[in-house]
């Protein structure tokens, strides 16, 4: 089972190149991402919402395309 | 054998449900038997990796391993070849059987099959299989894409992007043409040959045959193309022919109620799932990624003890060269009326209608309603005669009419 450490999220980069606007982020965490006029995910709000649901959010993207990092800079997901 | 839940397939809609039961019922044992010899993958990543923008590694998106130490046993390879609803027992192709207490179908979709002379000639590009066997040829310098669907404007542009000359050719009027206008039909058109990929509508191939030099592709209207590659893209087959004889209702799908429930115990989810949507007002299959994750995990809690309804807007985006395509909704059911409302720079936006309500959309081009049109679908919002007015005038914002 996985450890049970809080999860801590202070940094969202997405990918602008792998993103295809499949929007399943903004579904899941929508006061953190929304679509841009070129149909790209964008941040909002990094506190938008509960951070196991931006992992969620994350985690549902179809090309892989947002990266969590931890308040060390260590990447949380995609998982390596 | 004998699990408490038994998901057949091995895609996200699969591993989706799998990890939605876990997150309700820490006990319960989890088996998920997935046909493809690999971990769970995307899909959706194989263009990315084909063209170069994504390394292979990237496709796996839940290994083995980290099933299994959720307590989820996935078996890759593993072949189901007959179902018994009625003695709960699900025989393996190595002639094994599991007996389940509650059973997923998500056993997913496989790329419909060029049936002329020569077909043993054709690629696909539908598997992480397929992508490799992509990958091995030898350098590709004329290739011929057949079908008009969203996987053949992917394969078009992925071997444009690795350098190959492209040649589309379609039976329809245009790519995507069941669901778009004239106008958005277009745009692609163009997007397709200002990158010097060309776009051959109302034309059919007829067989493939082997030469010396490479492939000739033959039309049935007597031409004529040599090829280095044929790649065939005519839409997808539900993978059902493992439960002929189960007791489980078969149309193209797996037929389930609106709660993804086929029988008892029984549920279907994702690609192979034909699903009641209350919105369009009959079962259809939404064969997309979104459709699939939010399935499997409807399913997931449905299979232990929830009774919640599948009503989500599900949505499919790809991008041919620089231009968004987005399907939003129903975009295959039968409507009333198709709103064509041209967006401000370029495009198209399509809103179809069913009675008074919003129930699908298309946009070729930038897509900045996306999220007033989800909010009048998902709201079932019934249009007044001033609104609907609004919707085929660019000048009326569509944020604005969103209740």
């Amino acid at each position: 089972m996985a450890d049970k450490k809080p999860l801590i999220i202070s940094k969202i980069v997405i990918d602008r190149d792998l993103c295809i606007g499949a929007a399943t982020c903004v579904t899941i965490a929508p006061g953190t991402f929304r679509m841009d006029e070129e149909n790209k995910a964008v941040l909002v709000d990094i506190r938008g919402d509960e951070a196991e649901t931006i992992l969620l959010g994350a985690e549902s993207c179809p090309t892989k395309a947002i990266f969590l990092y931890d308040e060390n800079g260590e990447q949380i997901y995609p998982y390596t | 054998m004998r699990v408490d839940h038994l998901i057949i397939g091995g895609g996200i809609a699969g591993a989706t449900a799998a990890e939605t039961i876990r997150q309700r019922d820490p006990r319960a044992t989890i088996r998920i038997i997935g046909a493809e010899r690999h971990p769970v993958y995307s899909r959706v990543l194989l263009p990315h990796v084909a063209d170069g923008r994504a390394k292979l590694e990237r496709v796996v998106i839940r290994t083995a391993a980290a099933l299994e130490a959720k307590g989820i046993a996935y078996d890759a390879g593993a072949v189901a070849t007959a179902v018994d609803a009625r003695t709960r027992a699900v025989t393996l192709a190595d002639g094994t059987t599991c007996t389940y207490g509650k059973l997923l179908i998500a056993s997913g979709s496989d790329a419909r099959r060029f049936a002329g002379p020569g077909a043993e000639h054709c690629s696909y590009f539908r598997t992480l299989d397929d992508l490799h066997s992509l990958m091995t040829t030898a350098r590709v310098g004329a290739a011929l894409v057949y079908g008009g669907g969203f996987n053949a404007i992917d394969l078009a542009v992925s071997l444009a992007r690795r350098g190959a000359r492209v040649a589309c050719v379609m039976r329809s009027d245009g790519f995507l043409a069941r669901s778009l206008d004239a106008g958005s039909r277009e745009a692609i058109r163009q997007a397709c040959e200002s990158h010097g990929v060309t776009v051959t509508s109302h034309r059919e191939l007829r067989a493939v045959e082997r030469k010396i030099s490479g492939l000739e592709a033959h039309y049935s209207d007597g031409g004529r193309a040599p090829f280095d590659l044929v790649g065939v893209s005519l839409g997808v087959v539900p993978n059902v022919g493992f439960l002929a004889g189960s007791g489980i209702a078969i149309a193209s799908g797996v037929v389930v109620d609106e709660k993804l429930r086929a029988a008892e115990d029984v549920y279907a989810a994702g690609d192979v799932a034909e699903y009641l949507d209350a919105r369009a007002g009959a079962h259809r299959i939404a064969g997309n990624w979104m459709n699939a994750m939010f399935q499997g995990k409807t399913a997931g809690m449905n299979m232990t003890g929830a009774d919640a309804p599948f009503d989500l807007v599900t949505s499919y985006s790809i991008a041919c060269f620089e231009l968004p395509i987005t399907f939003m909704g129903a975009v295959d059911a039968a409507v009333d009326e198709r709103v064509v409302r041209p967006l401000a720079d370029a495009g198209t936006l399509q809103l179809f209608l069913k009675g008074e309500r919003i129930i699908a959309a298309t946009c070729v081009g930038p897509f900045s309603d996306r999220a007033a049109v989800s909010k009048f679908m998902s709201s079932g919002t019934v249009l007044s005669a001033s609104m609907r007015k609004g919707l085929s005038d660019p000048r009326t914002e569509l944020a604005n009419m969103v209740p």
